[in-house]
């Protein structure tokens, strides 16, 4: 309780100085307009459930979305898509876009952590993360040109472990898909991901001091043509409790 | 060895069915307009296509018996020369000949030497390494009787073997094919829808219409005797059909004719050679005992003479030379006597079979 | 060039058609790094990617022509009985988007699949990781491409041929390798050319149902795809490989096969 309050207030304070920005400014009372947002695949779930709650309480505005890994989207962004805002999940990558001035004002809006997921059953009798180095296990893992990836290269080196993944896949979806499917025994996942799929897949904890924090940063695109509806987004997502109670729910972490 | 078959085939609406016997060491034409199933009966031979019922015996094996038995046409020693001769494009004319030999067991070598006589036979040595398609239809069709013959089948079967040849080679390759059936001295059957092939080749002919045997018997049987309308046009003839009485025929549809069978009675078929009927502008004169009028229908030069299709009870078809056509000054329309003796005329039962031996 | 003036309405749709296929073509020559190269292409990964890439077509291949061949004869003779819904069957991966055919895959040859759970129940064999199940993959959706060309080619074969080597004595399989297959062969030539090519640029059905391991189940396509994740020049050279080897096979095969004939 004593950890939550400082937080709660904290959050009170600047979600009402999220709202006060755009009046701020002298804009439109009443925001209105169209958003395309692109978001990492990982938040394909989470965030239609919070832009429709942004759409309630503005409803006069419209969010979109392309979700695809991470460097995609950036790619995209860097190739001059038409996109107003844009949630990865690497800082790393989102840094890329703040150096070439593409994106404005980064965001962490919420954390996530990574856990094994493996197939009903548990054929693989995993129950720490140190049994991923058995022979003949096999595990899946994101390559390390996506975030899930480079995140299970550090999960590895953090714990000192050698393991040999059989396939490196491109998005964090599909090595879930594969355990799930019952051809991996185990995946690197993210906590999320298995939250998502609960009764088609088990998990196993990883410790919080061995376990790799991913941070997802949300930002306005600098070319946006929506500038204050984009950051009233970005906000939204940040600041309001209807967002944050909404990534709780989905396993996402807070930011802070 | 002679070939006894008694079976049927049924291919949708279609049904063939035949009973014959095709003899030992003879040239049996098969005869018929598309659609007759002359082919069917070809491929039935050939082991090509199974029987539905009935029975086929190669001397004394029995190569179908429905259901049960059907010999494959790789071991029923039959050489058959399809319809466009079918020769392999990919492989030279040698290698086409020598190709059965082959697949019958013999060495390479020995396929090829075997090829080698059957092309100098036939007089083409020079053709053997020459492509499909890069000789001539006449060419073509001895090459591929060559690569029939090259199996010694007891049994030589052709697909209609002159029709995709233009009528000047035809002639020469009948001849040159009359010479090679003959001397082939195994049981030979031919389609054919070209009565002059029949005519010219075969020792016996079979007449095949809408899947039955309409008639059989030799070429001039056929030509004095036809059953049926198809078989009197293939002859030139005209076909009367009627009821016959003391030598007097009540024309179906019309007419009568005297005829000289006086002994016949009862439904009968009379033929009446176009050459024998006489044209006159007038009323004749005369000892001819038939006589009757009609109407030019229709007027059909042939190469020597004119066909004149004459509208009348019976109706008739008559050839005349160009210089009585001059004299009589005929055009379609025009009324005319026609009148044929007697004697020129020969009426039998119908259903009458004269069988070859 | 024939003396004929195209009208309008058809010249400059015809134009456009043109330019939309040849433009990006031309932007990834442009792109390629030309300087880094040689470099790129000479990396472990893409010579492992390109290697494995050769295998895996070639095996591809060869498995859908042992195979598939005998499968075109069977819907060309029209031996079985519902040849045409058999024949709609065998289309169906031509038309399937190829991820879906992976999934399909998986339901069917994975770990836990129809015939995948007997075959690792019963032998502990499984084909998802590996390269068997990359070549599994490829095949899937490259030998209908086989198929229906030599389905086409076995059909404009006229009957008669077979049927004469068989009155010559020729066993079925002598007519086969000797008269139908030597007679099809611009079809066989054609088909196994199609095969092929799709199967080096299988990528949906092999990241779906095999993964993507460099050096096991890491082809061309899916290193040009990793790559565009993090390098986008090197999947730029990547591609510029297989679009050399793609018009390398189409200039090799210029006229002979692949052409509309007149005849």
């Amino acid at each position: 309780m004593n950890k939550i309050l400082p937080g709660f207030l904290a959050l009170t304070f600047v979600v009402g100085l999220g709202a006060f920005f755009p009046s701020a400014s002298g804009a439109a009372p009443k925001p209105s307009g169209t958003l395309t947002v692109s978001a990492a695949a990982s938040l394909t779930d989470v965030f239609p459930v919070i832009a429709d709650a942004f759409e309630k309480r503005y409803p006069d505005t419209e969010i979109k979305f392309n979700f695809a890994g991470s460097s995609t989207l950036m790619n995209q962004v860097i190739a001059g898509a038409p996109v107003d805002v844009i949630a990865t999940a690497s800082e790393s990558i989102i840094q890329i876009g703040v150096d070439s001035e593409l994106v404005v004002r980064p965001l962490r809006f919420s954390k996530n952590f990574l856990t094994i997921a493996v197939p009903l059953g548990n054929p693989g009798n995993i129950s720490q993360i140190s049994d991923l180095q058995q022979d003949g296990l096999l595990l899946g893992v994101c390559d390390t040109a996506v975030p899930c990836g480079s995140a299970a290269v550090e999960l590895f080196a953090k714990n000192t472990l050698e393991v040999t993944a059989v396939t490196r896949e491109l998005d964090v979806r599909s090595v879930l898909a594969k355990v799930i499917s019952g051809d991996l025994d185990a995946g690197i996942v993210y906590v999320t991901d298995v939250k998502s799929a609960e009764n088609r897949v088990e998990f196993v904890r990883i410790p919080f001091r061995e376990n790799v924090v991913t941070t997802y940063p949300i930002s306005m695109v600098a070319d946006t043509r929506e500038p204050q509806l984009a950051q009233r987004f970005v906000n939204f997502v940040r600041f309001s409790t209807t967002s944050q109670g909404i990534l709780r729910t989905f396993g996402f972490a807070k930011p802070w | 060895m002679k070939i006894d078959a008694n079976f049927s085939v049924t291919r949708g609406d279609f049904r063939l069915n035949i009973d014959t016997i095709f003899s030992a060491g003879a040239v049996t034409a098969v005869l018929g307009p598309n659609g007759s199933g002359k082919s069917t009966l070809l491929r039935v031979l050939a082991g090509l296509q199974r029987i539905d019922s009935g029975e086929i015996v190669f001397g004394d094996q029995v190569v179908n018996k429905a259901p049960s038995i059907h010999v494959v046409p790789q071991e029923r020693s039959v050489g058959v020369v399809f319809q466009d001769y079918a020769l392999f494009p990919h492989l030279c004319v040698l290698d086409n000949i020598a190709f059965g030999p082959r697949s019958l067991g013999l060495s390479r070598k020995a396929s090829q030497a075997r090829a080698q006589s059957q092309l100098a036979s036939l007089g083409i040595t020079d053709l053997g390494p020459r492509k499909p398609n890069q000789i001539s239809g006449g060419q073509a069709q001895r090459v591929a009787l060559a690569r029939a013959l090259a199996t010694e089948p007891n049994v030589l079967l052709l697909d209609e073997p002159l029709s995709a040849l233009d009528v000047q080679t035809r002639e020469g390759v009948r001849a040159e094919l009359e010479k090679q059936i003959n001397g082939f001295g195994g049981c030979v059957v031919f389609v054919t829808h070209d009565p002059l092939d029949a005519m010219l080749l075969a020792d016996r002919v079979i007449v095949l219409e809408d899947g039955s045997i309409a008639q059989q018997g030799t070429p001039s049987e056929l030509a004095a005797r036809p059953q049926t309308d198809y078989v009197a046009t293939l002859m030139g003839v005209n076909l009367i059909r009627g009821v016959a009485d003391q030598g007097v025929l009540q024309v179906d549809g019309g007419g009568v004719l005297s005829v000289p069978q006086v002994e016949l009675r009862g439904a009968a078929l009379a033929v009446l050679r176009p050459e024998a009927i006489t044209l006159h502008l007038l009323r004749p004169e005369g000892s001819a005992r038939n006589v009757w009028q009609g109407r030019v229908r229709a007027l059909t030069p042939m190469h020597d003479r004119i066909r004149v299709s004459i509208d009348a009870l019976p109706p008739v078809v008559a050839t005349i030379t160009h210089s009585a056509l001059a004299d009589l000054k005929l055009s379609v329309g025009t009324p005319i006597w026609v009148s044929a003796k007697t004697l020129t005329i020969e009426a039998f039962e119908v259903g009458a079979k004269k069988e070859l031996e | 060039m024939r003396n004929q003036r195209a009208p309008l309405f058809l010249l400059v749709p015809g134009l456009i058609a043109l330019l939309f296929l040849v433009i990006p073509l031309i932007a990834l020559i442009l792109q390629t790094p030309w300087e880094a190269f040689p470099k790129i292409i000479s990396s472990p990964q893409a010579l492992e990617a390109l290697r494995l890439s050769f295998v895996v077509s070639l095996a591809a291949t060869a498995l859908a022509a042992i195979f598939g061949i005998p499968m075109a004869w069977l819907l060309a003779r029209e031996v079985l009985p519902f040849t045409g819904l058999l024949r709609a069957l065998v289309i169906v991966p031509l038309l399937l988007p190829p991820v879906v055919s992976g999934v399909a895959l998986l339901e069917g040859l994975g770990r836990r699949g129809l015939v995948g759970g007997f075959l690792y129940d019963t032998f502990g064999i499984t084909f998802p990781f590996s390269t068997v199940g990359v070549v599994i993959a490829t095949t899937f959706v490259a030998m209908p491409f086989l198929v229906i060309t030599m389905e086409g080619g076995f059909r404009s074969l006229h009957q008669r041929y077979e049927d004469a080597a068989a009155t010559l004595g020729a066993s079925s399989r002598r007519v086969f390798f000797r008269i139908t297959m030597p007679m099809v062969a611009p079809a066989a030539i054609a088909g196994l050319v199609l095969c092929w090519a799709r199967a080096l640029g299988e990528f949906g059905a092999t990241i779906t149902f095999a993964g993507n391991f460099p050096g096991v189940t890491q082809t061309m396509p899916l290193a040009v795809y990793t790559a565009l994740e993090s390098d986008r020049s090197v999947a730029i050279a990547l591609s510029m490989v297989l679009l050399v080897v793609s018009v390398g096979v189409l200039v090799a095969l210029r006229g002979k096969y692949l052409q509309t004939r007149a005849s």
